[in-house]
């Protein structure tokens, strides 16, 4: 106490560090929290665009849907960071933005978009007050079928 | 000059004021890059999603090219870093050879006979201006995206 009264060199640096440490300490935090919520973003993103494409091809079935469905939930459940506990809605929109319950129902051709919503199963302080932080992916895509043009004898 | 040299005091001060510049920069600049490949994702996603539905649906006078372009609109649409703003698209046709070399450019891939390859290019201009420092803000940096297509008959 003495030393940093006097202002002894010492001291000074000891002042120094102790600001500068809870800086470098939160962007180190920080950059995980980051990477933490980009990595799950990844695997949703990337499990929307797989059951969408799935969608595609697959809409004859009674449950086409729910196979369908199921490559997102493993494909989430195998992101270490999402803990088990997978809070997951899926919701499909057709065209004209309105909610369909399965776009295997669709016809032909038809366009839909494929909503992922989940649940972040950890709080980022600062960020989330509680337990309300959601990430969601969208992926448009169209019910395949046949190739529509005949072809010219 | 001696003396100032052998002071050491604040240095630590001085080394963060040089180093906090730069680590603001470099995150700044991480997120700008992942803005810009998330939107190329979508724009990608969007594109290939249109080829492969103008491979499928290429009725001629039929309305298969804006349904198409649609799709892209769409899928850039669902990505909240573009979707909220209105950006400009440029969407372009072009037959290929079945060696996949550029033959003409075409204004529209319904036009084009049976099992004929042609490519989709979809040219986004971002909305948001990029700052590189040391050089001027640059507005209008766009980024482009190229799927084929065959137009698959029965």
């Amino acid at each position: 106490m003495k030393a940093l009264i006097k202002g002894e060199r010492g001291s000074t640096q000891v002042i120094e560090l102790v600001l500068i440490i809870p800086i470098f300490v939160l962007i180190l935090y920080g950059s995980f929290e980051v990477w933490k919520v980009v990595s799950v973003k990844q695997s949703l993103d990337a499990a929307v665009g797989r059951l969408a494409q799935c969608l595609r091809l697959y809409h004859g079935g009674d449950d086409d849907r729910d196979r369908c469905e199921s490559i997102i939930r493993m494909e989430l459940g195998g992101n270490n960071l999402m803990d088990g506990s997978l809070e997951l809605t899926i919701e499909y929109y057709d065209a004209s933005d309105r909610q369909i319950p399965d776009p295997t129902d669709l016809s032909c051709n038809a366009i839909f978009t494929v909503e992922g919503k989940v649940k972040l199963p950890w709080d980022i302080p600062l960020v989330s007050s509680g337990d309300n932080m959601y990430l969601i992916s969208k992926h448009t895509s169209f019910i395949e079928c046949e190739p529509r043009e005949e072809l010219t004898p | 000059m001696v003396a100032l040299v052998k002071d050491k005091r604040g240095a630590i001060l001085v080394q963060t004021m040089v180093i906090l510049p730069i680590l603001v920069l470099v995150v700044f600049g991480g997120f700008e890059v992942w803005k810009v490949m998330s939107v190329k994702q979508s724009l990608t996603s969007g594109t290939s999603e249109a080829a492969r539905y103008l491979s499928f649906n290429h009725r001629r006078g039929s309305d298969d090219r804006n349904i198409a372009e649609g799709i892209i609109y769409k899928e850039l649409s669902n990505n909240d870093l573009i979707g909220n703003t209105s950006f400009v698209l440029d969407i372009r046709y072009y037959e290929l050879s079945d060696d996949l070399e550029l033959v003409r450019p075409i204004p529209d891939p319904t036009t084009l006979p049976c099992w004929t390859m042609f490519r989709v290019e979809a040219e986004l201009r971002l909305p948001w201006t990029i700052i590189i420092p040391g050089l001027s803000p640059k507005s209008s940096f766009s980024i482009t995206d190229r799927q084929v297509g065959k137009t698959f008959c029965r």
